[in-house]
């Protein structure tokens, strides 16, 4: 016992390379032939397409090929678990929330493919989205979170209203967008029937298993690399709907496809804390010891994936 | 970002040359502005004239003004020794602007064009009659917390998001304007229009007039002011509300104000009522709360920017007490 375990500065394993630039991060693997695709996001969160203008973007410089809800790869809808329905993007007309890739443009350079997704004329039959939490319809979830907190031990509502010291006090949280230096993005090359994917995710043995599922291949067929992540607060624990789209994009090029989100684009299908109200009531007696103790949230969440904040 | 073509001048006639052959082609210093609004669609020239090579960055007193070139950075205006002086109003509206890489970028012609941060304006997916005249206004009944509650119509209620406009109104400064058909001066309360039944239409510059430079004359007792912003965070934030002051006091009795407003309204705001009331009044703080009511007398709120009144008169009232005893 040289060194105490706790209180002494230690040196990060991967402190030198990043803090000298030399961390290869996903958006880093300029593998040979790479061409670039850039998402169209939608301009509605509810509704549908009703129809895609892509000849501008199509004829664009550079531009490889214009992947919509017309053209693209089909996946299996298999659902694995609740939180994926976001997961099956362009496969119909469907639009369900803000942001959803709604299109991505395939071409040579990063610049061309900007371009050409501005190109994409989207028109839409719109209805109108909920997103005022007080204005939702509240109702219990399926399943309180995967690790959900014990739900009640003994009588607390009872132990309240008879505790001699009272306090109820209600607190919010506004909804939080993650946005760490290194935005999310994917490096997909298909080498035959193998495909490689150099993502920016903590959760690479779940992508693996997800994009198995998603497109028929056995998970012995696709590596996933992330040797590095540049911040992520919890954000690149799951898998977004960029990484199937990049490896449909690759599929239907037949060449190395990068996939970056851009920061506007973080505000999209990456995930966010969503907004709470947490009421907490506690209840004692004059000695100050506790009789009852209750933690009540209430949440937002999508109505095609339930999420629950597993805050209480 | 749309193609475009882009050219580099040496002096105001190239510029002004150059630009007037082509009605959308725009002007570019530092591009802080410009560049984003580029990259967002909302900007899409066809050409960029930089003038960044043009001789126009000084900052110096000439008799009894002090002249600002358009091109001098927001930064060197920032640190200059008699701005800071004469005017420190104009300084610490500078230094509470934007970014320190932003201000060492942005020049002071651009940051008197700059466009609104309304949200609406920038999100070309949603209607904006300043951004695509007749498509409605978005912010009347959206999302307007950070809206404008004095100076609006019925067709928009962005505000103006410079800082430093503000202090340059209360002082009466005056643009040197250079055109294809001469120069001309043009006093900054006359330079902002409101947006009434045009709000595409901000000022009274004419395509192919370039700002050349600032001058404000010198207020003795501007030597005593102040510029104090209120944002939802502690830097890099445009104003929920702000006041430039700068008061004349002898013996407990006011006997001069100059006082404008950012943040709350769709041009840099004067706020003469207020000046008005406050010449021969106790500096103390019931005469500052009168100014204030006054100074947000036609304020109107649009639902989520109701509280902008208050918190305007609040700004200008500790602004006012920040001045009178310091």
């Amino acid at each position: 016992m040289s060194q105490p375990l706790t209180g002494a500065p230690r040196d990060r394993v991967d402190g030198p390379v990043k803090v000298t630039g030399r961390a290869t991060y996903a958006g880093d693997n300029d593998v040979q032939g790479l061409v670039h695709a850039v998402v169209v996001p939608s301009e509605i969160a509810n509704g549908r397409v009703v129809s895609l203008d892509i000849s501008a973007a199509r004829s664009a410089p550079g531009v490889l090929e214009i992947m919509t809800h017309l053209n693209a790869p089909r996946v299996n809808a298999k659902k694995a678990t609740a939180n994926d329905t976001l997961l099956f993007v362009l496969q119909d007309d469907v639009v369900e929330f803000d942001r959803q890739p709604v299109a991505v443009a395939i071409a040579e350079t990063f610049e061309q493919a900007v371009h050409a997704a501005q190109l994409v004329r989207v028109t839409y039959d719109s209805h109108a989205p909920t997103t005022d939490m007080a204005l939702g319809a509240k109702f219990v979830p399926k399943a309180a979170g995967a690790a959900p907190a014990p739900k009640q031990r003994g009588t607390p509502a009872e132990a309240y209203d008879v505790a001699p010291v009272r306090l109820k006090q209600t607190y919010t949280t506004p909804t939080e967008h993650h946005n760490p230096m290194e935005t999310h993005g994917t490096v997909v090359q298909w080498r035959g029937d193998q495909v490689v994917v150099h993502d920016s995710t903590q959760w690479a043995f779940g992508i693996q298993r997800r994009l198995a599922a998603m497109f028929g291949i056995e998970p012995a067929q696709i590596r996933v690399m992330a040797p590095f992540v540049g911040g992520a607060f919890g954000s690149k624990g799951t898998m977004w709907s960029h990484v199937p789209l990049a490896v449909m994009a690759a599929k239907m090029v037949k060449r190395p496809v990068k996939l970056l989100v851009t920061r506007p684009q973080m505000f999209g299908w990456v995930g966010h804390r969503p907004q709470t109200l947490q009421v907490v009531s506690l209840g004692a007696g004059k000695d100050g010891r506790l009789q009852s103790v209750t933690h009540e949230v209430v949440n937002e969440t999508s109505l095609s994936d339930e999420f629950v904040e597993s805050c209480a | 970002m749309n193609p475009f073509h882009y050219t580099r001048v040496e002096d105001s006639p190239a510029a002004i040359a150059a630009i007037g052959q082509d009605g959308r082609a725009r002007f570019v210093a530092g591009g802080t502005n410009i560049l984003d609004l580029m990259k967002i669609y909302v900007e899409e020239p066809t050409l960029l004239v930089d003038i960044n090579r043009l001789p126009l960055a000084t900052v110096e007193q000439r008799g009894d003004s002090v002249h600002i070139g358009a091109l001098a950075r927001m930064s060197d205006v920032a640190a200059d020794a008699t701005v800071r002086r004469l005017f420190p109003m104009v300084a610490q509206a500078l230094e509470a602007s934007a970014s320190p890489q932003l201000r060492n970028m942005a020049s002071m012609g651009g940051n008197l064009m700059q466009r609104t941060r309304c949200s609406y304006f920038r999100d070309t997916a949603t209607p904006c009659n300043k951004r695509a005249p007749g498509s409605g206004c978005g912010a009347l009944g959206g999302e307007n917390r950070m809206n404008a509650v004095l100076g609006t119509s019925e067709h928009c209620i962005a505000t103006h998001a410079s800082d430093v406009a503000v202090p340059l109104m209360a002082l009466d400064a005056v643009l040197h304007v250079a055109g294809a058909n001469g120069t001309r001066d043009v006093p900054l309360r006359d330079f902002y229009l409101l947006p009434g039944n045009a709000p595409q239409i901000e000022t009274v510059l004419v395509h192919g007039e370039l700002i050349t430079g600032i001058s404000v004359l010198v207020v003795p007792f501007a030597s005593r002011s102040t510029y104090l912003k209120v944002r939802d965070r502690a830097q890099y934030e445009f104003a929920l509300a702000s006041a430039a002051v700068a008061l004349d006091i002898a013996g407990g009795t006011i006997q001069n104000a100059r006082i404008a407003l950012g943040g709350v309204a769709t041009i840099p705001w004067r706020a003469r009522e207020a000046e008005r009331m406050l010449v021969n009044a106790p500096a103390t703080r019931g005469s500052f709360a009168r100014a204030a009511e006054a100074a947000l007398s036609g304020a109107h709120g649009h639902g989520k920017n109701d509280y902008k009144i208050a918190l305007a008169k609040r700004t200008l009232v500790r602004a006012l007490e920040m001045v009178a005893t310091a």
